[in-house]
């Protein structure tokens, strides 16, 4: 339901009249990766909200605009982050400004990063550290929308692993080894080993 | 490779360390995530597909138009308009709202398309509270969807007082049954972790997004050219200025984008430093007289109530703008949100009910086509009056 209907910076450019497969699966890849996709974008713009909701539609208006059908709905994910992640590198090339902007790609400072998560006891000093905390948040939102939202329910809403186990069907061992592998991924992004949609 | 267990543990404390103090980055806003799957979500045959226009130098001018129709629509709650432009151009009164920290709505029988609210709202970085009430004619002899309540959030906690809820659907009425008895008024108790955490972060964000610099030098600027613009500034009896624009015809709304995109550009505004020369101003106000969306302006009126010597916006209103009928009044003040209305205990109820997250989620899943099964898990949901 639209409430606001007053679309001042809009414009309607053209019709689809025949692409009903692939509306359905960029619906149901939009429906279950929504918020992934936009703290994806969100975290990459220095999180810039408006600058997010901004690319989040446009990202939309894309992939419609493209018309693909995909393999399953992970693949149309994907693609769909693809999209975002040119949208994101278009704005900053746009912007005269980088105001808060982190070289987030910058390989050597994300090793650093994991070394210092993988050998020291984290206090406040380096909770205040901006910067570190976006170079992971950087990470985590790389992951698919599922591994995405694991981590954030289990590490950052403290939700516990039987309550995730009960939630997903699965065994409390099963979510136990979901996390080490899901952390065995994020080392992975942050050492640069693994290829994400920043590669 | 391989890490060691002792690398994996740090590295499991850390994230859980970082994870208990660093919110979560926020997910997508319902009025984005509506126009999202509107777009991708229209039915074959008759999808239409909107495409963004970026133009920077439209923005001051479009902003403005916007921000006032989206400071009449429940800025942040309800709004599935153009919040970016209505953002930032609502910019220059930071400093402003920084000092203020509490704006109050009134809106008084507004109707724009099938969406009738009225209500009055008040939002400081205490929280926000108040009433509303809102219909939806679905039009094709459906019966409205009716929502009377109150609610009052806070970093404490919150609450929503549902006096009157009629949805006619029957697959929503199924799932909300489980939240709300039919026909009874239920104050919702919202859970504490819904709300401490980023809930300040969000409500300062909000309020912050306003702005980054001073409104007295626009405002001053607007003053000065009413009479190009056709506005009307009229000394009160309490010392303030009423401002009175009147959107005649496209024509007006040009002219004042022209005015506005000056005294911006005079301002010195750093976010507004792509209007540099005098063919900027007229590129903005050329391409205003060919926008077609803004004849949804016109036969509107806008009144500011400025105090100028305290240089201070005391409060907008809006009248029938476009598609919007009715009044909307947007009063900035000083202080802070009356605690009485975000207290709970105030509310006396027949049913009280407290929303559980998880169900919450599930009730929403349920759309996604497993209804049956998120029923089951909402009834897990806990409710006092049947304890």
């Amino acid at each position: 339901m639209s409430v606001m209907s007053v679309p001042l910076d809009t414009k309607t450019v053209f019709s689809i009249d025949d692409a009903p497969s692939a509306i359905s699966q960029l619906e149901r890849a939009f429906g279950r990766g929504a918020d992934a996709l936009y703290r994806f974008i969100l975290v990459r713009v220095a999180r810039r909200r408006d600058v997010a909701d901004d690319l989040l539609q446009q990202t939309c208006c894309i992939a419609v605009q493209q018309n693909r059908v995909f393999a399953d709905d992970d693949e149309c994910e994907s693609w769909m982050r693809g999209i975002a992640r040119n949208l994101v590198k278009a704005h900053w090339r746009s912007v005269k400004k980088h105001n808060g902007r982190i070289n987030l790609e910058d390989a050597e400072q994300s090793r650093q990063l994991l070394a210092r998560l993988e050998s020291q006891t984290w206090g406040d000093d380096e909770l205040a550290d901006e910067e570190s905390i976006a170079r992971l948040m950087y990470a985590i939102t790389a992951l698919p929308s599922a591994e995405q939202r694991l981590i954030f329910d289990f590490y950052f809403d403290g939700r516990s692993q039987e309550d995730l186990a009960r939630e997903l069907d699965v065994s409390s061992k099963a979510i136990e080894s979901r996390l080490y592998r899901l952390r065995g991924r994020l080392r992975a992004i942050l050492d640069n080993t693994e290829r994400t949609n920043e590669s | 490779m391989k890490p060691s267990n002792d690398a994996d543990q740090h590295f499991h404390d850390n994230l859980q360390t970082i994870g208990r103090q660093v919110p979560v980055p926020n997910g997508v806003s319902p009025h984005v995530r509506a126009e999202c799957a509107a777009q991708l979500g229209s039915s074959p045959g008759s999808a239409r597909v909107t495409e963004f226009t970026r133009n920077r130098k439209l923005f001051p001018a479009i902003g403005l138009a916007a921000s006032l129709i989206l400071t009449a629509g429940l800025l942040f709650m309800w709004s599935s308009g153009p919040t970016v432009q209505a953002a930032e151009i609502l910019a220059a009164l930071n400093e402003q709202l920084q000092d203020s920290r509490l704006i109050e709505l009134t809106i008084d029988s507004l109707v724009i398309d099938e969406v009738s609210i009225s209500g009055n709202i008040q939002i400081s970085d205490d929280g926000v509270a108040g009433d509303i009430n809102v219909t939806v004619t679905e039009g094709g002899g459906k019966p409205p969807i009716h929502v009377d309540a109150s609610l009052g959030l806070s970093a404490d906690g919150g609450w929503v007082l549902v006096r009157e809820l009629d949805i006619p659907d029957p697959q929503v009425q199924a799932i909300l049954a489980f939240l709300l008895p039919a026909g009874t008024e239920t104050l919702i108790m919202l859970p504490k972790e819904m709300l401490d955490r980023g809930f300040h972060h969000d409500i300062d964000e909000a309020l912050q997004a306003l702005g980054s610099e001073s409104v007295a030098k626009v405002l001053e600027e607007i003053i000065a050219s009413a009479s190009d613009t056709g506005m009307t500034v009229t000394p009160q009896r309490d010392g303030t200025l009423l401002l009175t624009i009147h959107f005649d015809d496209q024509e007006a709304i040009a002219a004042m984008g022209g005015v506005v995109a000056q005294a911006l550009r005079d301002s010195g505004l750093g976010d507004f430093d792509d209007i540099k020369s005098d063919e900027d101003i007229e590129d903005i106000e050329n391409a205003l007289r060919d926008e077609e969306d803004l004849q949804k302006l016109v036969g509107g009126t806008v009144n500011i109530v400025y105090d100028q010597d305290a240089g201070l916006v005391r409060s907008f209103s809006v009248e029938d703008i476009g598609e919007m009928k009715g009044s909307v009044t947007v009063a900035i003040r000083n202080g802070s949100i009356d605690p009485d209305l975000l207290d709970a205990s105030r509310v006396t109820t027949a049913s009280t009910r407290t929303l559980d997250l998880a169900a919450l989620q599930s009730m929403f899943d349920g759309f996604d086509g497993n209804s049956r099964a998120a029923r089951k898990r909402i009834g897990a949901g806990r409710s006092t009056d049947d304890d």
